[in-house]
């Protein structure tokens, strides 16, 4: 398992760096290749030069739907569209969500409620990917 | 009541004789000799009912009393004694006034007769003419009720409006008018207002059989109203129709959009922290991550800065929610801004020091007094002068200028730190907006401080500018009126 999974990229955005920390700490454990990035634009330039195999994003950084844009702006992107996405977020319900109303064009995989314990984490991704 | 007659004649004996005849039938009867006499004994005592008069008299004749009379009370009775020779003289005093006149030679009943026919005739007069200004009376105020209410009800800002039983509309007032066409005259059905949801209401008003009043909130273009609608009633019955209230709470729901942001804003600021924390303190006690012990110990004191931070955040809270609410009373004394400035640089400075940063001052005046709440200002002041620390990296320098003229004292907080593009400076003041990059990721803030500072500035009628550029630096200035200055404003 833990020599399959080095070579398995996974991207973390997150606009708080204690998160991304604690979130890296867990993935190195496990012998993931992980890279970080504290906002949507650094997101998305890392997510075309690192080729992740999955995303983990934050919601709400620099405005209220910022994930949400990057997630729009991975999908409509040729070599990113593909990349499983997986979205954290400290506010569920209180923030209006909008899917495309086509259902066709979903842009996240799937969403976790903050504060996600490591090994949950770690396991969605391994779920994601099987 | 008995009624009073004057009769007036030259003739003693036949003044006299009427006296008789009439006070038998238990008249009131007085007398005069003339039509001067008659007018002057009238004008003393105007109650008299009838006047039975001659129409030959000296100093002034019946017919010009008649006119006199008759000018003063239309609706005395006036009665004529004439002879029979005499009779287009009669009819011309009927003219003038008289009621009828009594040929001479007349008897006794002759003469009742005519007073008593007369005195009916102007009883029925009279009560008709009471009766008229009753109603003419009821009418005006009628009228009067309905334009008090009419009146009321178009200088309400809400739109009101009655539907009928067959859903016509058949009053609305003009706040409803700017929603129907003017033009339309009532009735009109209900479904010509073109007003979503309305129909189905006010039937349902209509046809419940309780006393239902309902209410709905109904979008009409970019304006939401409340509608109330409850049914018209007479005792018992069914209701005759329904009457609706439309209230324009658009501002309100503003307001509440508003608020609920904002509620979803403190949300997420305090729960990120929380969770951030939660995970933190997760990883330490499961050990997914392995047993770093000096990795643990950064999570702890990661974890402590977090909490510190969201314990100000509160506070800080709490303070705009007192400053909106009123609730923030400023305690003004005289204040010197120089002290305050050295103290806070002082006390700074080994925090500064610690990071690398060289914190200097340049006071430019001994002392500086301004009209102020000390801890506000404290607050200020060190706010900017934190966050200058914070946003530079070590090796940076921050410096505090304060200048005083006569008019206001400006405090500049300028630091060498990573800046701010055109588009963040813009925001840097707003609730809760923070700069998110990979350099100002680990920065412990609430997204508050700044909001408040602007606030407590402007409640001393004070100002502050932010001015920035990217890897060069920041400079916040405050600007606060003098003692001088806010005594001779």
């Amino acid at each position: 398992m833990k020599t399959e999974n080095k070579t398995i990229k996974v991207l973390l955005i997150d606009d708080d760096a204690d998160l991304l920390a604690v979130n890296e700490a867990v993935f190195l454990a496990r012998g993931f290749n992980i890279q970080k990035a504290y906002n949507g634009n650094e997101g998305f330039e890392l997510a075309l030069s690192f080729k992740p195999d999955v995303i983990v994003t934050d919601v709400m950084m620099s405005t209220n739907s910022e994930g949400f844009d990057l997630a729009r702006r991975l999908r409509s992107t040729e070599g990113t569209k593909e990349i499983p996405l997986i979205m954290l977020t400290s506010v569920n319900d209180t923030v209006p969500f909008t899917y495309e109303p086509d259902g066709k064009f979903l842009p996240v995989d799937r969403f976790l409620e903050k504060p996600v314990a490591p090994e949950t984490l770690v396991q969605e991704v391994e779920k994601i990917l099987a | 009541m008995p009624q009073k007659i004057l009769v007036v004649d030259d003739e003693l004996g036949m003044r006299e004789g009427c006296r008789r005849i009439l006070s038998a039938e238990g008249y009131i009867v007085e007398t005069a000799e003339d039509g001067v006499a008659a007018l002057e004994r009238f004008q003393a005592d105007p109650t008299f009912d009838v006047v039975i008069s001659d129409l030959k008299m000296p100093r002034m004749g019946g017919m010009e009393l008649i006119e006199k009379l008759h000018a003063i009370d239309e609706d005395i009775l006036l009665l004529v004694i004439t002879a029979y020779a005499a009779i287009d003289t009669a009819v011309e005093a009927t003219k003038r006034g008289a009621y009828g006149y009594i040929p001479k030679p007349f008897t006794p009943d002759e003469m009742l007769l005519h007073v008593r026919n007369g005195l009916e005739k102007r009883a029925l007069h009279l009560e008709a003419r009471q009766l008229r200004l009753e109603r003419e009376q009821q009418l005006l105020e009628v009228a009067f009720e309905r334009s008090k209410s009419t009146t009321i009800l178009n200088c309400m800002t809400d739109g009101v409006l009655v539907v009928n039983r067959q859903g016509q509309v058949v009053l609305r007032n003009q706040a409803l008018a700017r929603l129907l066409p003017e033009v339309l005259p009532l009735p009109i059905p209900v479904e010509t207002l073109e007003i979503p949801e309305l129909p189905e209401l006010v039937l349902e008003v209509i046809e419940s059989k309780e006393a239902l009043i309902a209410s709905k909130e109904i979008q009409i273009g970019d304006c939401t109203y409340m509608v109330n609608a409850a049914p018209v009633r007479e005792s018992g019955s069914e209701a005759l129709g329904a009457v609706a209230v439309l209230r324009d709470i658009t501002a309100l729901k503003k307001l509440e959009v508003a608020k609920s942001m904002f509620i979803s804003m403190v949300a997420h600021e305090l729960k990120s922290p929380l969770a951030t924390i939660e995970s933190s303190l997760n990883l330490i006690l499961s050990g997914a991550a392995g047993d770093d012990p000096a990795r643990n110990q950064h999570l702890i004191q990661r974890s402590l800065t977090r909490a510190a931070a969201l314990r100000t955040l509160i506070g800080d809270l709490l303070n705009l929610t007192a400053i909106e609410t009123g609730n923030f009373v400023l305690k003004r004394t005289k204040v010197d801004v120089s002290q305050i400035t050295r103290s806070l640089v002082d006390s700074l400075t080994e925090k500064a020091t610690e990071k690398g940063i060289t914190l200097s001052l340049d006071c430019q005046a001994e002392s500086c007094e301004i009209l102020a709440d000390t801890n506000a200002i404290t607050s200020v002041i060190s706010n900017l002068i934190d966050n200058a620390i914070k946003y530079t990296p070590t090796g940076g320098q921050v410096t505090v200028t304060l200048q005083c003229n006569g008019t206001y004292a400006k405090v500049s907080v300028k630091d060498t730190g990573i800046g701010m593009a055109p588009e963040e400076l813009a925001r840097v003041f707003d609730e809760f907006y923070r700069v998110k990059n990979q350099q100002t990721a680990t920065i412990a803030g609430t997204g508050l401080g700044l909001t408040l500072v602007r606030r407590l500035v402007e409640m001393h009628q004070g100002r502050i500018d932010a001015e920035s550029t990217p890897g060069v630096g920041s400079t916040f200035k405050v600007k606060l009126p003098t003692v001088a200055s806010t005594q001779n404003a």
